[in-house]
């Protein structure tokens, strides 16, 4: 028993032993991968400064002074380099983490695989189907990845002429309404954004105040009505122009983020407000209009309502409009495969659908990234205090 | 010749002089007034001064006993005070102050409006734009108390007070728009407030960036993700035949399932959780913005005390983050009966119809959907909407004034 017991032990020190070295060696290849690529940094920063003295040889002494100038950016830069390459390959520091804190970041990691995996499943199941087969679909077969890799979907959505005309229609609301919303925001946000004009609080409450009480949708079709924006594509643009809610956050942002120094400063200098607008405002307020647009821009790939009331005509129908009919009314036609059997046109009207929804979302998807990074500044000037 | 410029001149000088009685006559006459301002501005100030001043005392009694941590932020309490004295104050000095200015004549409305011009410029289509847009439509809420005809017009047709809306009190419509549109956007709060906060009170304790980055992207991408495409996505996935849902529920019971979307009871299931589902990520953003402000020292010190990440999210997170809950809160109370009809109405069938009529789709439907659209009745049933919207959003915010000390104005 007592020797069975001393085996054990020694097996285990054993494996101590082992283990030990291995992350013993462990940690000497990960400093040898460091050495190395501080040993490629050194390399290519002495070569540039033998290149430099070289250069300095020939040189006088101002020129000289210039390059000596370039040796110690670049020796700094030398530094960072070797800083950052540290950070990412040097040693870790590990932290050790109480029990409680443990238990507490395994269970909000868990809480955010189950909604992530929320938020991904439905929109994964739509791309597969809309890339699968039109039997596999109609039949259930798709779960998570595509089955039986076909474009036949999509195929037939670019053979539709109403969904070219949709998308054409709507990259010219989207494109020529974005512009005039941003236009006559900026315009209206930057007087009331100043503090000394002259009634400026009653102007902004002229404003704010269609955030509370409207006319409503009859007496506004009325109205549009008497302007002749019945079946007239500017209906999709005009009534639209201004959005309240975006106009106060541009107009906080230049409250908040614009300094008053710089208006006093160019005041003095006899700067206009019209010049000061365009040389100081615009520069300084690109991430605001960044984010407007975004705004904007999304509120009128999306807007299907005003077409459904206002537009009669088929041509001036936006994506949305066509989108209701096929997606939800069912409305579609399929005459080139009605041939082909029953279960497959079923099967194709369904792989229609999806490869609709994945064609209608994507462009306005693709463009969300590139404006992410501006989002949590652009709600945080404009939020609460209106 | 120089005879001539000299009357002139003379002439110029006496009018000078005349315009120069005059004004000097109404600012004398102006001057008790602008006394009785400034004496107001005067008063207010002190007033706040005197707040400030009881508040600042009261802390002071706190200080002599309080030690270490606690006194720091007594301190910091003190100069917080200060400051938010220091501002409203100025505030009052300018936006009043200029009265008295104008009053004494030491400056003018015209030279100030003039001065501006340029300003005003900016501002002619905007306000000519919400004029036409926004204000004319609102007389014409007054074809609610009419029997409209569209060849008499809004103003020719036949008065009928408040028959439209008592028709609307004794249709049988009437109480089930209410409680659909009740049910649902209570239903809408309580199921979809509290996920965005606590979302943004995880995200914001996460702390490998790069993750961070990844899901805040990824679930924010709903948002972007149009109405029509939403319920389109719902029906396709719950499709009883080619759908997710119906090919696992085949594949449990061997019989085809029943369309959930047709089914009265599931309707305020399927139009909440929809929602939960495409905006919890969006509206956690400004929570996330407002964790931001959170100094990172006082976690550093709470660590240092030993406190958990759990503790601190329960005592640092979520204190700082309270007054924009509380406001957000108050935003979605005030908006209790105004819920929009894109959603609903595509989500509509004729078999959910008991559940899903609200008031918003009624509009549409008795104004410009149906076959005889009556434009009266439909604009008395927007008008008894947005009067009931005004007087909610008006009563939450007095209320959170007198409870709390935010409100939105």
């Amino acid at each position: 028993m007592a020797k069975t017991k001393e085996a054990t032990q020694q097996v285990n020190l054993e494996k101590e032993a082992a283990k030990k070295a291995a992350q013993e060696a462990k940690r000497q290849k990960k400093l040898a991968v460091l050495q190395k690529h501080v040993d490629v940094i050194e390399q290519k920063h002495a070569a540039k400064v033998a290149k430099l003295e070289a250069k300095k040889a020939g040189l006088d002494e101002i020129a000289a002074s210039d390059i000596d100038h370039k040796i110690g950016a670049l020796e700094r830069k030398r530094l960072a380099d070797i800083n950052a390459a540290y950070e990412k390959y040097g040693p870790k520091k590990k932290v050790k983490l109480p029990l409680a804190d443990k238990i507490y970041y395994t269970a909000i990691y868990i809480i955010l695989a189950i909604l992530l995996l929320v938020i991904l499943y439905p929109v994964i199941y739509i791309v597969s189907s809309s890339f699968s087969s039109p039997l596999s679909v109609a039949t259930g077969k798709v779960v998570l990845w595509p089955v039986d890799l076909s474009v036949k979907g999509y195929v037939e959505v670019f053979k539709n002429p109403d969904v070219w005309l949709g998308y054409r229609n709507t990259i010219l609301y989207t494109v020529g309404g974005t512009i005039v919303n941003i236009v006559m925001t900026l315009m209206c946000a930057y007087p009331l954004a100043r503090k000394s004009m002259p009634f400026k609080g009653a102007f902004t409450f002229l404003f704010t105040f269609t955030m509370l009480f409207g006319g409503g949708m009859i007496p506004t079709y009325i109205v549009m009505k008497h302007l002749g924006m019945i079946n007239n594509p500017l209906i999709m643009i005009l009534p639209g122009a201004i959005g309240v809610h975006n106009l106060i956050i541009s107009r906080t942002y230049m409250q908040s983020s614009i300094p008053g120094d710089l208006l006093e400063a160019a005041q003095i200098d006899g700067c206009s407000d019209i010049k000061y607008f365009f040389s100081c405002v615009l520069p300084l307020a690109t991430s605001n209009i960044a984010v407007i647009t975004l705004y904007y821009a999304v509120g009128h790939w999306n807007a299907y309502f005003t077409a459904f009331i206002y537009l009669t005509s088929r041509e001036y129908f936006p994506l949305q409009v066509f989108l209701r009919e096929v997606l939800l009314l069912s409305q579609v036609d399929l005459e080139q495969s009605m041939e082909e059997g029953s279960t497959q046109v079923y099967g194709l009207s369904d792989v229609l659908k999806y490869a609709l929804i994945v064609v209608a979302t994507a462009p306005i998807l693709a463009l969300y990234p590139f404006v992410q990074k501006f989002f949590v500044k652009g709600v945080m000037v404009g939020s609460l205090k209106g | 010749m120089g005879n001539k410029t000299a009357v002139v001149d003379s002439l110029q000088a006496e009018k000078d002089a005349i315009k120069a009685a005059k004004k000097a006559k109404k600012i004398e006459k102006n001057r008790p007034k602008a006394e009785k301002i400034q004496a107001q501005i005067d008063a207010q100030i002190a007033a706040l001064e005197a707040k400030r001043d009881a508040k600042i005392a009261e802390i002071e009694a706190q200080l002599e006993t309080a030690e270490g941590k606690k006194r720091r932020s007594l301190f910091n309490k003190i100069e917080i005070l200060k400051r938010d004295c220091k501002l409203a104050c100025n505030k009052i000095r300018e936006t009043k102050g200029v009265k008295v200015d104008r009053l004494l004549g030491k400056k003018s409305l015209a030279k100030d409006l003039k001065r501006h011009w340029q300003l005003y410029l900016f501002l002619i289509l905007p306000v000519v734009w919400v004029i036409i847009f926004k204000y004319v439509p609102m007389p014409g809420i007054i074809i609610a108390f009419e029997k409209y005809k569209f060849k008499d017009g809004i103003f020719g047709s036949r008065w009928i007070g408040f028959d439209n809306f008592i028709r609307f009190f004794n249709d049988y419509q009437f109480t089930r728009v209410i409680k659909n549109t009740l049910v649902l956007s209570m239903y809408s709060l309580f199921a979809g407030f509290p996920i965005p906060v606590i979302f943004a009170l995880i995200l914001n304790s996460l702390r490998a960036e790069k993750f961070k980055k990844v899901t805040t992207t990824i679930t924010y991408m709903p948002h972007f993700i149009s109405t029509v495409i939403l319920v389109g996505m719902l029906m396709q996935i719950l499709n009883v035949r080619v759908g997710l849902y119906g090919t696992i529920y085949t594949f449990f019971t061997g019989t085809y399932a029943q369309d959930p979307l047709s089914n009265v009871k599931a309707f305020k299931h399927l139009y909440v959780w929809s929602g939960v589902w495409q905006t919890f990520g969006w509206n956690s953003i400004i929570y996330t913005a407002a964790l931001s402000a959170v100094s990172p020292d006082l976690h550093e010190a709470a660590e240092i005390d030993g406190a958990t990440r759990w503790q601190r999210v329960l005592h640092i997170d979520l204190p700082t983050i309270m007054p924009t809950i509380t406001i957000m809160l108050i935003l979605r109370m005030g908006k209790v009966m105004s819920l929009g009809y894109e959603k609903v109405y595509l989500m509509q069938n004729n078999l959910n119809l008991e559940a899903s009529e609200v008031i918003s789709t009624l509009v549409y439907k008795v104004g410009l959907a149906s076959q005889t659209p009556n434009y009266s009745y439909s604009t008395s049933i927007s008008l008894f909407n947005s009067i009931i919207n005004l007087i909610l959003i008006n009563s939450v915010n007095w209320i959170a004034r007198k409870v709390g000390d935010t409100s939105l104005w």
